[in-house]
């Protein structure tokens, strides 16, 4: 796993690259466990799969992963070459090339077998399909293909838009799918459920997310510590693993590395010039560019809305049920456009920003349609300036290194204009 | 009324709704204007209310940009370019169903841009499988009836709504008759006129739209079908305004037999058929879905290959509007499922409104060769 991190001193780095490998290692040879694989949506309810045994499997992690290995244009074209357009989410396009193409970042080649292949690279095969639609609507129609590709069942938590922020009707309809998807996944992994381990599980969850949103808010500090670039690193195992023990274990360290350093005001940018939210999903092959790019001007990601996303959740141990409803119909990107201007105004406000920049994504419309308007008003409300640039996650084919850097360059001069005259 | 009078009414409704809406004005009739057919209409219309149907009609894109991103679909960037420039400023209301994300956002950005007018979601589920999700969409069906009732002063009467619901069905009846003569008569009946008279019925008020074509359908009664062997083709996709690939099919010999589209038959399949609350509600779940919609993993496989073999469909051609995710997601396994029953299949993408190249011309022809 790549580190941007320029500081060596943070050892957690090493235990996240293992908790990583440990994690797909295990799902990889999950066959000889002979452990159930479920295929889950990154905003997806994880909880009741652990608590049942059964091991998650994130392909938007592994879209990252791909992206950021510079897998992107072989995989999609793969895709492409089905007949799937490029102009849909290119985290699926290269899900779906990886399982026709069985090729994948993850590749394990067992030194005792001679370093060879032997069991395709790629996400271990699904025993069931677990979409919540929180995100967007693109994982409904992305799992629908995988669940005709691989014939295995397909549980859906539809948990409709907060048009008009929570309703009683949408907790009630999230509610009553959680009670039919545990007896689906009951029915389609032969194992049991039990509330007890479920909570049990669920307050890890909380701890591990609680913990995460400590994590996030040391870069309130000035300087800080770390970089987004660092956070969407760090973000993996609070997608893939959280509810387990080994998560919390990991982010407790690395929150007391990261308060260490802030205390000492240590910061992955020589001097800290600018301090600047990020919004929308990284943009995964081009990170180590930008984040040179940035770090030259002094420029620093202090947060963003992505990572952001995972950092609240509540699952009472009243309610369970009801309580992870609520947490998982009231996901980050299911709430509405107003929600999210309040929300980036409050991190501006919290993390002293001098301005945001705003990745209009090709592949993910819900997260980028929206960001002109929400550009104009988040502008308005705070006085900071903001630079949109159009790009994607996963697929480098559309982008242009100078046309950005020049855009990035001209934002910078803006911003020193501003602190000159202010 | 002859059969001219119908097709220049139909011919004008369908390519521009805004004398119609403004007559219904000047008549003090409410109207409101609805980008979705999971609205359930026959609720609005049972509260005194003309649902118009918005379709986006701008030819250039310049108001939306400030909007839209250039990797929207065309049908939300036009309509938002004719919203911007006051094209529709007599509506009174705008309502909105969940579908697609790219909607879902157009509801938000609408919204935040107008924040006068009166605007109102139906939060559909997404899924339309048992009863789970069934007595989520009564119970959000009961919510935006509400938000209704609060801007017209009054409860919704069941008569109404049984007299609504009558007209509704009686629609979908003679559209449905429409379609079944068009295959009869496809002289008489050009296949542009299955499109515009969609679109017409979505623009006006049912009495008036099924006095129409009742007038119309009913001068077919005595007459001898017309001795056709056209091929057949079927069109697939989400919302159409285009009637060039209509008259292209008709030019070259062929026929647009049927479509699952949802300014076609996805409108008009499925009747209530109880008049209440929960009747209306079942309809929209058991209508043939929209992509962005899901049954099972195979439903719209299935109801595309029987009305495949229902009409003896030649050939498909996928009709897509660029950038619609739901579709584009489909498109292969329905292509490889239908051309395993030996049935060719063409994909065609377009952005609405704007006029079409050569390119159609040419690929309409190579298909009805192909088929014939």
């Amino acid at each position: 796993m790549e580190q941007f991190n320029q500081l060596s001193e943070i050892s957690s780095n090493e235990r996240l690259r293992k908790l990583m490998v440990g994690y797909y290692m295990k799902a990889k040879f999950s066959w000889l466990t002979r452990k159930k694989i479920a295929w889950i949506t990154s905003g997806g309810p994880v909880e009741p799969l652990i608590s049942m045994g059964i091991t998650p499997i994130y392909p938007e992690n592994h879209g990252a992963m791909i992206g950021a290995r510079k897998m992107g244009p072989e995989l999609s074209d793969a895709a492409e070459d089905l007949g799937y357009s490029r102009d849909l989410c290119s985290y699926f396009r290269c899900d779906v090339g990886s399982a026709v193409l069985k090729k994948s970042p993850i590749d394990i080649r067992p030194k005792f077998l001679g370093g060879r292949a032997v069991f395709g690279g790629g996400l271990p095969k699904p025993d069931l399909l677990v979409c919540c639609n929180n995100i967007c609507g693109t994982v409904l129609k992305w799992y629908e293909v995988q669940a005709r590709f691989f014939n295995v069942p397909l549980i859906i938590v539809d948990t409709p838009y907060n048009y008009d922020g929570e309703t009683t009707e949408i907790i009630e309809y999230v509610t009553a799918q959680f009670g039919e998807m545990i007896t689906q996944i009951e029915k389609a992994t032969g194992k049991r459920f039990s509330e007890k381990e479920f909570i049990r599980v669920g307050e890890l969850s909380d701890e591990a997310v609680n913990l995460w949103n400590e994590v996030l808010s040391i870069c309130e500090n000035v300087p800080a510590p770390m970089t987004c670039f660092d956070a969407f690193m760090y973000l993996a195992p609070i997608v893939t693993l959280r509810g387990t023990q080994e998560v919390v274990d990991y982010y407790k360290q690395l929150k007391v590395e990261l308060q260490s350093l802030a205390d000492r005001k240590i910061s992955p940018v020589p001097e800290e010039k600018f301090r600047l939210i990020w919004d929308n999903l990284p943009i995964w092959f081009k990170m180590r560019r930008l984040s040179k790019t940035l770090a030259n001007y002094g420029a620093v990601l202090v947060a963003d809305t992505y990572t952001n996303a995972w950092a609240d959740n509540d699952i009472s141990v009243e309610k369970p049920i009801e309580s992870m409803a609520r947490v998982y119909a009231t996901a980050y990107l299911n709430r509405n456009t107003e929600t999210k201007i309040k929300n980036m105004v409050n991190l501006m406000n919290r993390f002293k920003a001098d301005g945001f920049l705003i990745h209009s994504n090709r592949s993910c419309k819900p997260y980028s349609f929206g960001q002109l308007d929400i550009k104009d008003e988040v502008s308005r409300r705070t006085g900071k300036p903001a630079l949109m640039i159009e790009a994607d996650m996963c697929d480098p084919r559309a982008y242009s290194d100078e046309q950005i850097a020049t855009r990035i360059q001209a934002f910078i001069e803006t911003l020193k204009e501003r602190k000159a005259t202010a | 009324m002859d059969r001219a009078d119908f097709i220049k009414f139909v011919e004008s409704v369908s390519r521009n709704p805004v004398e119609q809406i403004n007559s219904y004005k000047r008549q003090e009739r409410p109207v409101f204007g609805y980008t979705c057919s999971y609205v359930p209409e026959e609720l609005i219309d049972a509260m005194g209310i003309i649902p118009v149907r918005m379709l986006g009609r701008a030819q250039t894109i310049q108001s939306a940009e400030r909007h839209f991103q250039s990797y929207c679909c065309s049908q939300v960037r036009s309509l938002m370019e004719e919203f911007v420039d006051g094209v529709y400023a007599s509506l009174d209301g705008l309502l909105f169903a969940h579908t697609c994300d790219t909607m879902q956002q157009f509801h938000d950005i609408y919204k935040k841009n107008f924040p006068k007018a009166f605007v109102k979601n139906i939060n559909f589920p997404s899924r339309l499988d048992g009863e789970i999700p069934y007595n989520y969409a009564l119970a959000e069906t009961k919510r935006f009836l509400k938000s209704v009732e609060e801007f017209t002063g009054r409860p919704l009467s069941s008569d109404s709504l049984k007299e609504s619901v009558t007209a509704y069905n009686k629609n979908r009846t003679l559209l449905e008759k429409l379609y079944g003569l068009h295959l009869k008569y496809p002289v008489d009946i050009p296949s542009r006129l299955l499109l515009q008279s969609v679109i017409m019925t979505q623009c006006v008020d049912k009495r008036e739209a099924n006095k129409w074509l009742e007038q119309f359908l009913s001068s077919f009664d005595e007459k001898t079908p017309e001795d056709s062997k056209r091929k057949r083709i079927m069109l697939v996709g989400s919302v159409n305004i285009n009637e060039e690939v209509y008259d292209l099919a008709d030019e070259f010999g062929a026929m647009i037999a049927d479509d699952d589209l949802c300014t076609g038959r996805r409108y008009f399949s499925t009747q209530v058929s109880e008049p209440t609350i929960e009747g209306v509600t079942r309809r929209y779940l058991s209508r043939p879905h929209c992509a962005a919609k899901h049954r099972d993993v195979h439903s719209r496989e299935r109801w595309l290959l029987e009305l495949i073999e229902k009409r003896s469909i030649d050939g498909v051609i996928f009709l897509y509007l660029k950038f619609c995710d739901p579709h584009c997601f489909d498109y292969p396994d329905l292509r490889k499922a239908i051309e395993e029953k030996k049935v060719p299949t063409q994909l065609i993408e377009m952005e609405q409104s704007v006029a079409q190249s050569g390119q159609l011309r040419t690929k309409l022809q190579a298909f009805v060769e192909m088929i014939s």
